[in-house]
């Protein structure tokens, strides 16, 4: 490792280390039995941010390679419900109202919480190595830098597993069950507790209620798993999340998100407040000349036109992907825009990138519209 | 389309409406659909390409009041139950607002509830 903050980074993987063992995430094997693969595994760094896009902590986590597990071996189902944009400004809007405390809390680790039931093995990534502890002895495990492969037996979903999600909600739902809680008939990931609703998404939690219910219900969760209190929330999946003062009203936009899809994409210059150019053709490239008059027309004047060249299929679907999060969360105005744009990702020509850009444009534009 | 009238702040509603074959590589019509909860705040939208031809207005529009009416059902559903916890009383019946600016729509849809 070869970086200013070498130190820091020591201490963060130190850290994840600690949470692995703690919660005894693996047994260390000699070898792993014959005719079963190691699973591979990474460390990734990240700079968390914090809310106002400043410098917050750094993190580093295990994953492993999830995407080499054997479907029937490794594992067999992997489907995990979440909820959906819909019911979180459904709730959101029900709590504005009632004037109920929105508290978010965020499950430290939650994927490690749940048991496997499948027998995985893991290779750990270079640099971790076996110290043996002799009281009591323990095999722990240590990032000295050594080069010798490990391996391990997991013993909780790790994350990068294809299972971890799944496992992962049905220990939260069996926790909450245990404490009485009653899940919700139409949607999974929504509970209720007397008049407190609670919403899961993922590792992160909405307690929506009175304030005596929030802190119950946080203690409950407090007992079974390990919680960062985030507090009345602020910011939820991209979105901010402002009370009014004057009255029961929420406002929502996606400020901060939209910036960092300017940033990436290097969009710092013109804004716009249109969509779509007037006159903009919506065809496909290489569209079939047959499908109208019109199309024929348009698809005539551009087929040999620089703008028609193929472009960048990855550039424009990530554009189009972190653009088309914006139409869903918190942007109605943009849909149709994304709709149509989406419709082009399997073969996009040079003019539909400029398409995606105006989109951008208008973005910067409006990037504090509110809901 | 009123599909059922209630009194307007009580339940659900849904805008919904349909272009006639604006997307010029299939011919198809784009479905957009939004729907307000009963404190009137918009909690879901979309703007969709339909998976099949309309073979006129009436027919588009038709076919995005049906997809939409599912989705702001379900909304509706997740709605009463967000609205009844505390109640041992559960309302049995709720209607939801259906709104559409199209006629035929309205008259082919109100077909079979009177």
């Amino acid at each position: 490792m070869e970086s200013k903050e070498k130190s820091e980074w020591k201490a963060a993987i130190g850290e994840e280390i600690i949470n692995l063992e703690r919660l005894k995430t693996w047994t260390v094997v000699d070898r792993v039995p014959d005719g079963r693969k190691p699973i591979t595994s990474r460390l990734v760094l990240q700079w968390k941010l914090n809310a106002d896009g400043g410098h917050d902590r750094y993190k580093a986590r295990l994953v492993t390679h999830g995407f080499k597990q054997q479907p029937g071996i490794d594992f067999v189902r992997t489907y995990a419900p979440l909820v959906s944009i819909s019911t979180v400004l459904l709730v959101l809007s029900f709590a504005a109202v009632r004037d109920y405390e929105i508290h978010q809390l965020d499950i430290v680790t939650a994927f490690l919480e749940s048991r496997i039931k499948e027998e995985i093995y893991l290779q750990l990534p270079v640099g971790f190595s076996v110290v043996v502890e002799s009281e009591p002895q323990e095999h722990l495990v240590a990032y000295t830098g050594e080069r010798d492969p490990v391996y391990v037996r997991v013993l909780r979903s790790l994350y990068g597993l294809q299972q971890a999600a799944l496992n992962w909600y049905e220990r939260l739902d069996q926790e909450l069950g245990k404490s009485g809680f009653r899940k919700s008939a139409w949607e999974a990931g929504v509970y209720f507790w007397a008049e407190l609703i609670l919403l899961v998404w993922v590792d992160d939690i909405l307690l929506v209620g009175g304030c005596d219910e929030v802190q119950a219900t946080r203690k409950i969760l407090q007992v079974a798993f390990t919680i960062r209190d985030i507090g009345p929330i602020s910011h939820f999946l991209g979105m901010r999340i402002e009370r009014d003062s004057l009255g029961p009203i929420l406002l929502i936009d996606q400020e901060g998100y939209i910036n960092q899809i300017l940033r990436r994409f290097r969009m710092a210059e013109k804004a716009v407040t249109t969509l779509i150019e007037p006159g903009t053709s919506l065809l496909r490239r290489k569209a079939s000349p047959t499908v109208y008059q019109e199309g024929q027309a348009i698809v005539e004047a551009f087929v040999n036109k620089e703008e028609e060249r193929e472009a960048d299929q990855q550039e424009y679907q990530e554009i189009v992907g972190s653009l088309n999060y914006a139409a869903i969360a918190a942007r109605p105005d943009i849909s149709f825009a994304i709709g149509v744009l989406g419709r082009c990702a399997v073969d996009p020509a040079k003019r539909h990138i400029t398409m995606a850009i105006r989109v951008m444009r208008y973005l910067k534009r409006t990037s504090n519209l509110r809901l | 389309m009123r599909v059922e009238g209630s009194q307007i702040g009580e339940s659900v509603v849904l805008y919904t409406d349909s272009d006639f074959a604006g997307d010029p590589n299939s011919l198809k019509s784009t479905t957009s659909m939004l729907v307000q909860d009963r404190y009137r705040a918009i909690v879901a939208w979309h703007s969709k390409k339909q998976s099949i031809t309309a073979k006129s207005t009436a027919d588009a529009v038709f076919i995005a009041t049906a997809t939409s009416t599912d989705e702001a059902v379900w909304i509706h559903k997740i709605d009463i139950e967000l609205h009844t916890l505390s109640h041992a009383y559960v309302k049995s019946y709720i209607p939801l607002h259906v709104y559409s600016d199209n006629q035929a729509n309205v008259q082919n849809a109100n077909i079979g509830i009177h």
